[in-house]
């Protein structure tokens, strides 16, 4: 017979979301459904018309998890549509302040699901180093940013300001801490990701997230609009997708690669960039944990590389011609961040779109549930750490233009 | 540690600009940068101004600890308690509401149980200059504060400036 199982809402993530299962007699996931319930926004919308300058300091609203990671793709967006090239110090900078923001935000997923998998007795010591390695990264944020959410100096062109050389030197020190307790982190957690067992004992199904999609990342730490061909995604509506009663409920597109459905973050960026092949969902945690080596390691790469006396911002004029459209894609901590503008000749924008990191993973995590007793979906949903509040937008239109049932955006 | 954790007073500026009266925190903020010249105050050394915008839980009040010598935090943001738009409020932590625990959501953490915590474990004292709001218009943008509540900053910059001597 098989029912429908319905998780509502999904916890210890960022965003209001919601699972909803066909399972069979054995409670086995015969059909999933990820779906993000927050209300749809419509930033693509308002942005246009508004000067270029304004749209880093608006998407940085997004939500309140990943500022830094949308003002980024914004800048680097505008910067492409408008054919500004930024300086190396002020990329190198650029690079840093995310990377600081992706320091904070993984060790935050970290502390997230340790009721999961950390038993009692060793939370203390590991909440304890999740605090400061969070610390250090949201230094480097606030140092380099000039502001510890909002960072006011990433700007269009590249940043407003260097650091001084004894900020330089303090962000070298606080990362070799990082790094030492990034270590710590994961010596810790890959034996427990490993041995696949829940806090209680419970023992994890091998095959956990399984999916055979593909994965899409652009760099290994900052992004590179080089490396994707743009023109192979297309955003398709729920109505396209889902069943008519699942469709209602969805907030998000769903973004295909050539067709295929892409899982981006840590993982894919592991696939892509350090041969990584592990899958499943543990292989997204574990994934995660060596991340936070790597983001520190390019962090102190980047503090040796930069020249802290040398330009960070191009004076060009921020203006377009109204047609080419800028792609700026970022790889924040859940994945590969896109936004595109338009800017015309006045410097205000014609058009703006942003496909977010989680708008990718959503409907595979749907799939990714299949196979496996409803129980452990919550698991897979929580490995993918989605931040669902940046990627509820929505287009009324589907890739063929045709408009799709208008009473449903009312 | 983060910079502005090594402050003694915070004064957070809470909201989201794109709705509506939820930007009177970021305004007030703006507001008090502007005045550095006219009140010397704002320029000291142990004062931070930050545009919290909706991160201040997670960016800010999680990191605070026994380590930071914070002892003051000043909140700018909207109230909804049925009063005249406009009208400001000032609010202690026995004032806050005692929220439960709210573990389903890392994003939409109350500050309420956060502020009253920091308050209980490390004595730092809270203080909201709360605006009765007109209108929040999310999940709809709106850049502009009703009238009501743009009226009310310069008041509200002088309640947080008697918060900071």
């Amino acid at each position: 017979m098989g029912k429908t199982v319905e998780i509502n809402p999904t916890t210890r993530h960022e965003g209001h979301t919601k699972l909803v299962l066909k399972v069979d007699d054995d409670g086995i996931v015969e059909k999933g459904n990820y779906l993000s319930v927050t209300p749809v926004r419509g930033f693509e919308k308002f942005l246009v018309g508004k000067p270029a300058e304004f749209a880093p300091i608006a998407v940085s609203r997004f939500c309140g998890i990943c500022p830094i990671a949308h003002a980024t793709s914004a800048v680097e967006a505008i910067e492409d549509a408008c054919g500004i090239v930024p300086p190396k110090d002020g990329l190198l900078l650029r690079e840093l302040t995310g990377i600081g923001n992706k320091m904070h935000s993984h060790p935050l997923h970290e502390f997230l699901i340790a009721p999961d998998f950390i038993p009692e007795k060793d939370r203390v010591e590991y909440i304890t180093r999740i605090q400061q390695m969070r610390k250090t990264g949201q230094y480097i944020v606030d140092t380099i940013g000039g502001e510890a959410i909002h960072a006011p100096n990433i700007k269009v062109g590249g940043m407003l300001k260097s650091i001084t050389p004894s900020a330089a030197s303090k962000i070298y020190y606080k990362c070799k801490e990082f790094e030492k307790l990034a270590k710590e982190q994961l010596e810790y957690l890959i034996p427990i990701f490993e041995n696949r067992t829940l806090v209680d004992g419970t023992e994890i199904p091998e095959k956990l997230g399984y999916h055979d999609f593909g994965y899409l990342a652009t760099d290994s730490t900052y992004g590179n609009r080089e490396n994707i061909d743009q023109k192979k995604v297309h955003e398709y509506t729920p109505y396209d997708v889902y069943e008519k009663e699942v469709a209602v409920q969805a907030c998000t597109t769903i973004p295909r690669y050539n067709g295929r459905l892409m899982e981006v973050g840590p993982r894919a960026r592991f696939a892509k960039f350090h041969d990584f092949k592990e899958k499943g969902a543990m292989a997204i945690h574990i994934a995660r944990a060596y991340e936070n080596v790597v983001h520190v390691k390019r962090a102190m790469e980047i503090v040796d590389e930069l020249n802290v006396d040398g330009p960070t911002r191009a004076k060009d004029p921020i203006l377009g011609d109204g047609e080419k459209l800028g792609l700026g894609v970022h790889e924040a901590a859940r994945g590969h961040n896109t936004h595109q503008a338009s800017i015309d000749e006045k410097g205000r924008i014609t058009y703006y779109n942003a496909i977010v990191a989680t708008t990718w993973n959503i409907p595979l995590i749907g799939k990714a549930v299949e196979g496996t007793h409803y129980k452990f979906a919550e698991h897979v949903v929580r490995a993918y750490d989605p931040c669902v509040s940046c990627a509820t937008h929505m287009i009324s239109l589907d890739y063929d233009n045709k408009v799709v049932n208008e009473k449903y955006f009312k | 540690m983060p910079g502005y954790l090594n402050k003694e007073i915070l004064v957070l500026g809470c909201g989201n600009i794109l709705f509506g009266d939820d930007g009177f925190g970021y305004h007030i903020i703006n507001r008090l940068n502007e005045l550095k010249e006219q009140y010397p105050i704002l320029n000291s050394e142990k004062i931070q101004l930050i545009d919290a915008g909706t991160g201040a839980s997670h960016f800010i009040l999680s990191l605070i600890d026994g380590e930071t010598p914070l002892r003051k935090i000043v909140i700018a943001d909207i109230i909804d308690y049925g009063l005249e738009p406009g009208t400001l409020k000032k609010l202690y932590v026995e004032d806050i509401p005692n929220l439960p625990k709210y573990h389903v959501d890392a994003h939409d953490m109350p500050l309420a149980g956060m502020l009253r915590e920091i308050n209980d474990d490390y004595g730092v004292e809270i203080v909201v200059i709360g605006c009765q709001q007109k209108r929040v218009t999310a999940p709809d943008i709106l850049l502009e504060l009703s009238d009501e509540v743009t009226n009310s900053i310069d008041d509200a910059v002088k309640m947080i400036i008697e918060e900071l001597n």
